[in-house]
Order: C-alpha cells, then structure tokens, then sequence
C-alpha cells in the first residue's frame, strides 16, 4: 500500500549548462523570415508570399537544411505518413472491406481487405464471407502493426500487413509518445537484452511486449486469434519497466531507438525504490 | 362608502381553533415505542407490506406497478429495438429513465428533469445492467422508463423502481440472468431500521440502498450515505441482503401468477379450436 | 481519453493485476505521485491543485458567501436544527481541455454524476464541517460554503482526486469573522474585511476522502489508470474519515459484485482511506512549515501555481 505526496517544483533551467549552439541551429516562429536566397526551395512549414521569393516559416521549431532544401521541424506535431514507414495503429471502425485505423495523424488511415493475409495460404482469393466476416479478423479496439504503402489526396495513409513480421500484437503492453521523437533507421523491431521486444511504429505509437523468436512457419490460423501467451512475473517487470523508460524519455524529449532505451533501462536499476 | 366593493371589518381577529389534545401529542409522536414498534405497527427489520402487479401498461412491451404502501411506482419496458446509432456495438444498450411526478412529493416538482433524476436514472441503469443478457441484443436499444407517482422515502422510491423494471423486464420476455430486488435501509441513533418513510428518513443518520440477485448471490448497486463504521455497514447489507430476498420470493410469485393466468387462457382457445375444427 | 481497447490488451492487463504487476509496475494497492499545492487562487477563500502521476490535474476553489439558511422540511424538530446550520453547495466540471469528449454537451451527464457523488459525501454531518458554527443568525442568514472542482486533465482516478484536492482546499480556506449585533430590529451583523482575523473553518479534519476500488477479473486496485478503467467491469467507491468511518459507499459500473469480496473491499478501502488521510495530512502540515518559515525570513510565498514544472 503505496501513497506518496509531492510538492510541486520549479521548472529547472538547463540553459545554463549548455553551451551556446551552433549559428547554424536557427529556431524560428510563424511569420519569421527563413531565408532571402532564391536558391533555396522550401519544404514542409515553409511559404513564400512573394515573387522575390523570401522563404518564411509557418510553424514555431527549428530550420532544417538538407542540400538546397528548406524545412521547420517542430516540437509537436501529427505524425505525416511516407510510403515505406513502419507504423503502429488501432482498428477504430470496420467499414465496407476495409478497416479505419488510428495512427495519430491527420487522417485515419484505411487498411483494405486485400491487403491483410487471409489464413488458408498467401494467395488465396476473397470471397464474399470474408467481406461479412471482416471482424474475424481484426475487430475494433485491435492493435497491429503495418506499413504504409500509399497516400490518398486528403492525406490519409493506405496501409498493408502483408508481410508476416506485421499484423495484431499480443502479449504486451500500448504507450504512446509524440512521432518526431521516433526516426528512421534500418528496422523497427528490436530485440532488447531483458527478454522484451519492442516495435518503434514512426507515428509515435509503441507495443512493448514479451520475446517471441522469429517463426518459420507462421500458422495463418494463430495470427488473427486474440489469446495471450502465458507471461512469466519477471517478464511482466521488465515490460513495465520499459514502458516507463519510454514516457521517461518522452518527457525530456530525448530521442528514442533501441539504444535509448537500453540506457535507460539500465540506469533505472540505480534508483530502485519499489520492489 | 364604495358601493362596488365589499370590505372587510376594520379590526380582524385570529380564529379560535379548538385544539385537541391528541393532535398536540401528534406533533411529537416518537417514531417508535419501547418495543422497537414503528409507526405503522412494524419492527424494525420488516418492510412494508408490497403489492405488485405485472403487465398494466397496454402499450408497453412489458410493465409493472409496485406499492410499498405511501411509496407507488409505475414502470413501462420499450424494447428492444432497433439502434439509430450506426457506431457498432456487439452489446445492446440499455437507457434508463426516472421522474417524479409533479404531485408525487411534499412540494410540487418540476416537469423538467433535475440533475437528482438524472442521477437516479444512472443509479437505475448501473443496477439492472449486469442482470440483462445485453451480449444477445447486438445494435439493439431497451427503453427502460419508471414514473414515481407518490413519494414515501427517497430510499424506498429508488428501490421500489428498480424491483419494478426488473418484474416489466421480465414480462416484456427479455432474457435476464436472474431478478434483481432491492431494498433501502436508513440508520437512526446507532440502529439499522428497514424500508423507512420519509418521515423516518428525515431523523436519520445516514441511509443505504441495496440490489441483490438472490439466485446468483451477487449484489448488483449498494449506494450508501451518511457516517457509520465498517462493521455497521457490513451488518446493514447483510440485513438488506434478507429484506431483498423476502421482496425477490414476492417478485418471482407475481411473475408466476401473471403467466399461468396468460397462458392458461391460451389453452382453452386453443381447445375451442379444436372442437370446432 | 482512450475509448477502444483490443482483447489482447484487455487479457495483459487482467492477468498483470491477478499477478499483482500492472502495466506500469505497480503493485495493485499502489497510489501514483500525487503533487499537491494550496492556496494558489488570492481570489477564493480557499483552494488547492493536485496533479496525479503525469495526468489527471484537479483544481478547487472555495468561496464562503453570505446567503439564506434553509428551512425545508416535514418536520418541525429537523426544520428547527436546519435553521441553526451553514449550507454546502458542491460543483464539479469537466473542462473540454481536459478532452475532447467534453465540449459542448457531452460532458453535462458525466459532470452532474461527479456533482451528486460530491455533494452525497459532503452535505450533512458525516460531511465533517462544523455546519452549526456557519450560521450566523438563527434562521435567517448562514454562511454558504462554496466548493467548485474543474478537471484540467484526465489520466484516471477523477473522484479520488477531487476528493483530496477538496480535502486541501478546505484546509486552506478561511472564514472572515462575524460581528453580530443587537439593535430593535432585530439581529444584525457585519464581517471584517481584514484577513487577517479570519479563522479556519471548523471541523476540515473530519472531511472524508474517496477511495475507488476497481474490480478487474477477481481482485481489486486503487487508482486505474485510462487502460485499466476501460477494462473494469464494477467500481466501488468508499468514501473514509480519519475516524476509520465510512462516510459514503456507491458502487459504480455495469458489472456486479458478490457479498463477500464487497465487505472485503469496503474493509480495504477503509484501511487505505485512512492511510492517505494521515499522508496528506503530513504534506500540508509540511507545505504550512515551509510558508511560515518564509514568512519569518521575510521572503516572497510565491506559489508556483501553473508554472510548476511537470
């Protein structure tokens, strides 16, 4: 029986500390003006509003230039999909043969029914009980991991589970964090050293979850079912305790990859106070 | 002089009322005697007497109308029905309704409805809910709707209306996993006194409200108020538990009577039949 | 404020609190840190914010106004108590920042359920509040206690906080002194606008707190988070004294509950309502050092209000 009481504190200032940046880091505010070099073509949260060409920022972050690329990176901001992406998302509708999901963005993105794998062999073809019996398969509330494979006009994503390594997770636990702390690398799925797998879906959703060796076989009948492995207790601590490192970081706004995590996970060892 | 008006004498006097002697021990008739013997005649542990009748509303599915002697209920069951929500749902949903009518208490209440109806009307739903087999009902809606036509105990309004959707659930033949009674307690100077009037409930200390399902040994809503210990409280439901038995053998009984009636009806038909044919 | 939740989910989290490890490594009787501050609103008689792990921010005003006692009854033993006693109004709200959910209309039903539950716990004598020392002429005029709650932010475990952020306010709120006196009219009085000779308001010890015990399979925890709450099938909330006496049971949800693992949970919620009262009760004898110790080295007691870090 546990009850702690806090008073509040002070926001600590951490200016102090750090040295002064680089002139190169530019931090600028709606309406601030970028760049008068007509040279430069602008990118996301950039306008120009004149023939003469000034770039101005539309968004309050910091100036990114890659070559002759302009763009503003933001604190806060709904997760933009790009083909290729590996996200993490939860069914919120079943529709016509498609399923709405939520992946944090503008737009709910839509995962069409012939882009999922139907148990009963990859290149089966849909019938019609497969169109009534949509909920068999993912139903609302599931949460799963995909990647995009396309984008509508208004900015809805189209994504597909086609691959094996995609599909509903199991065994384990949702936390969400803001997307531009998730980047890009070579793969999401990691495998971290206590015995817990962690899926980085680039839209800031993450599924922390039991170690589940990578299947040969993959039993098309298994991956739609909604059981649960048995987890041991040291498990479950572990996966909690990844959790917490997760919105730890996300708090402080530090980047997070598998790297961070373990870093994070290791040194939260030192300051054990609940057993 | 005003020919048009009639007035009044210039001095007026106050009537002579003749008072009796009994009316003045009236205004501080105890609530009960040495023996623990209430107002009314009960001890302390017995509810009122309960008449209770299935089926009175011709336009409902299903209906019920209970008298706990000053506390009368009404309740009428609409349903189920379809859902206008397209938002999918796997269960059925159940939307309860409690009002008072405007002449049921002391002082005239309003037609419209009052946070204290609304949140009776949640108490009502948070009660019956986990009796009605709503997994078997997917996009459907049961309209639950209970007037309060005389009000003898806040208490024993919201239990008597419970009891009452419970019998009109039953009788519109929507399938629950058992009945649910309830009852209300109130604790006055350290005593635990059963189904009290709003006379009673005006001296008291605090109150308790219980709904049981007595097949299944499961209390589906206790609301409780006022100060007492644990061990009062748990005596409290235990006693309540008993009162809502005795109300649940009353309940099944009705039920029973009402359906034989039914459907012994329909077997002598079915015997004209017969012989004609 | 999440509304859907998959199955699987749904089992994890079953089985951590049968386990005794929820999702975030709590115990199932384990609290989050809970940051509390008062006095931070000059206008209101009395006020505190509590802050809830990373979520749920409660804030609560107190107002004491002049206003008419009330006299409504059958009888005419309880309509003369009445007369003698102050009157508690309570308010909760649900601001929409807290959620989207809660602009406009949608929040009206959820807000009128706090309301009741607040106003059942804290209006009458298990209330705690020395209503018979708010009167200030028999009959006439009282002292109204006005207790107004606005959600901020939701993480779960709304009543619990609202409860002990009222507890908070009402240790911090302050009564302006009456002067009564006798002319041929009757009764009149007067009170002095200097807060300095205001008084605490009587009887704040005996305020009740809530403790919301959730059923989740066959146990029960305190304090769900918005996962968890959406994985309950029955609530009970236990409102406790610091005597050890229930002040306040109401059981929530569409689920039911069987006898025995009821007295089990109110005996629980017993014993933890009181372990938090003795808890809090520390944390604001401590922040009440701290401003006097301020006061006596003739610094600034500024509150850090809203720009307390998160």
């Amino acid at each position: 029986m546990n009850v702690e009481f806090l008073l509040p504190e002070a926001h600590q200032n951490d200016d102090d500390d750090v040295e002064m940046p680089d002139v190169s880091d530019k931090f600028v505010t709606p309406g601030e003006t970028i760049s008068v070099n007509a040279q430069y073509m602008r990118s996301h949260g950039t306008f120009s509003d004149e023939k003469d060409g000034i770039i101005k920022s539309s968004l309050a972050g910091k100036v990114e230039i890659v070559n002759k690329l302009i763009s503003v990176r933001t604190v806060h901001s709904r997760y933009n999909a790009e083909i290729g992406d590996l996200i993490v998302g939860r069914i919120t509708e079943v529709a016509q043969k498609r399923w709405k999901v939520d992946i944090n963005s503008r737009q709910d993105a839509v995962l069409l029914l012939s882009a999922i794998n139907l148990p009963g062999g990859v290149m089966r073809r849909k019938t019609e009980e497969d169109e009534l019996q949509m909920r068999e398969y993912f139903s609302d509330g599931d949460i799963l991991a995909a990647e995009v494979s396309g984008t509508f006009q208004d900015g809805a994503a189209s994504i597909q589970t086609r691959n094996h390594k995609y599909g509903k997770l199991k065994n384990g636990s949702f936390v969400s964090v803001p997307p531009s702390l998730v980047q890009r690398c070579k793969t999401h799925f990691h495998v971290l050293s206590c015995g817990v797998d962690v899926v980085l879906g680039l839209n800031g959703y993450i599924w922390v979850c039991k170690h589940t060796p990578p299947l040969q076989d993959v039993d098309l009948e298994a991956i739609y079912s909604n059981e649960n492995e048995p987890i041991s207790d040291t498990t479950r601590e572990s996966i909690a305790r990844v959790c917490n490192c997760i919105t730890s970081l996300a708090r402080k706004f530090m980047i997070i990859n598998d790297s961070s995590i373990t870093l994070a996970y290791e040194a939260s060892f030192e300051t054990q106070n609940v057993d | 002089m005003d020919r048009r008006r009639i007035p009044g004498p210039e001095a007026s006097v106050k009537p002579i009322i003749e008072r009796a002697d009994d009316e003045d021990t009236q205004h501080v008739a105890p609530l009960k005697t040495i023996d623990d013997i209430r107002q009314d005649g009960r001890s302390l542990d017995k509810i009122r007497k309960a008449w209770l009748a299935p089926g009175i509303i011709t336009q409902a599915n299903g209906s019920a109308y209970i008298e706990f002697q000053g506390t009368k209920v009404a309740c009428a069951v609409y349903g189920p029905r379809a859902t206008k929500i397209s938002a999918f749902s796997g269960k059925g949903s159940l939307n309860c309704e409690i009002k008072f009518a405007p002449f049921s208490c002391q002082k005239r209440r309003s037609p419209q409805r009052d946070p204290q109806e609304k949140e009776l009307s949640h108490l009502l739903f948070e009660a019956l809910a986990p009796a009605v087999r709503l997994d078997l009902l997917p996009k459907s809606t049961i309209d639950v709707f209970v007037t309060i036509l005389q009000n003898d105990g806040n208490g024993s309004c919201l239990a008597a209306s419970i009891t009452a959707a419970s019998v009109a659930l039953a009788d519109a033949g929507i399938e629950m996993l058992d009945q649910v009674a309830a009852c209300s307690a109130c604790y006055i100077d350290d005593e635990i006194w059963i189904d009290c009037t709003l006379r009673e409930e005006e001296h008291a200390q605090g109150s308790l409200v219980l709904s049981y399902m007595s097949s299944l040994n499961e209390i589906t809503h206790m609301l409780q108020s006022g100060e007492i210990s644990v061990s009062g409280t748990i005596r409290t439901i235990e006693q309540c538990t008993e009162a809502c038995s005795k109300i649940y053998s009353i309940m099944g009984n009705c039920l029973l009577e009402s359906v034989r009636r039914k459907l012994e009806k329909d077997n002598t038909l079915g015997g004209l039949n017969k012989k004609e044919g | 404020m999440p509304v859907l939740i998959s199955p699987a989910e749904r089992e994890y989290i079953i089985n951590g609190v049968d386990h005794n490890i929820r999702a975030d490594g709590r115990g199932r009787l384990d609290y989050r840190q809970i940051v509390i501050e008062t006095g931070l609103i000059p206008q209101a008689s009395g006020s505190a914010r509590c802050r809830l792990g990373e979520g749920t921010d409660v804030l609560v005003g107190v107002n004491v106004e002049v206003g008419q006692v009330d006299m409504e009854g059958d009888d005419e033993v309880i309509r003369e108590r009445k007369s003698k006693r102050g009157r508690v109004i309570c308010n909760v709200e649900c601001s929409p920042i807290a959620s989207q959910q809660f602009a406009g209309r949608g929040a009206e039903d959820f807000n009128n359920e706090l309301t009741q539950t607040l106003d059942r716990v804290l209006n009458g004598p298990q209330g705690g509040l020395n209503l018979e020392k708010l009167c200030i002429i028999p009959g006439a005029e009282c002292w109204v206690v006005n207790i107004d709650a606005l959600i901020l932010d939701y993480a779960g475990n709304l009543l619990d906080m609202v409860f002990i952020t009222t507890r908070a306010a009402l240790h911090n709120t302050k009564v302006p002194k009456t002067i009564i006196t006798k002319t041929e009219d009757g009764l009149e009085f007067d009170f002095s606008d200097d807060m300095e000779d205001a008084e605490r308001i009587e009887g704040w010890e005996n305020v009740p707190i809530a403790v919301t015990l959730s059923k989740i399979g066959s146990r029960h925890i305190v304090d769900a988070t918005p996962l968890e709450e959406l994985t309950v099938d029955a609530r009970l909330l236990v409102a406790v004294n610091k005597n050890g006496k229930i002040c306040g049971v109401q059981k929530g949800g569409s689920g039911s509950i069987e006898p025995s693992l009821l007295n089990e949970m109110i005996q629980t919620g017993g014993t933890i309502g009181q372990h938090v009262i003795q808890k809090l009760d520390e944390q604001l004898e401590r922040e009440e050092k701290e401003t006097s110790k301020k006061i006596v080295r003739n610094e600034s007691v500024g509150k850090l209000g809203f720009f307390a870090a998160i």
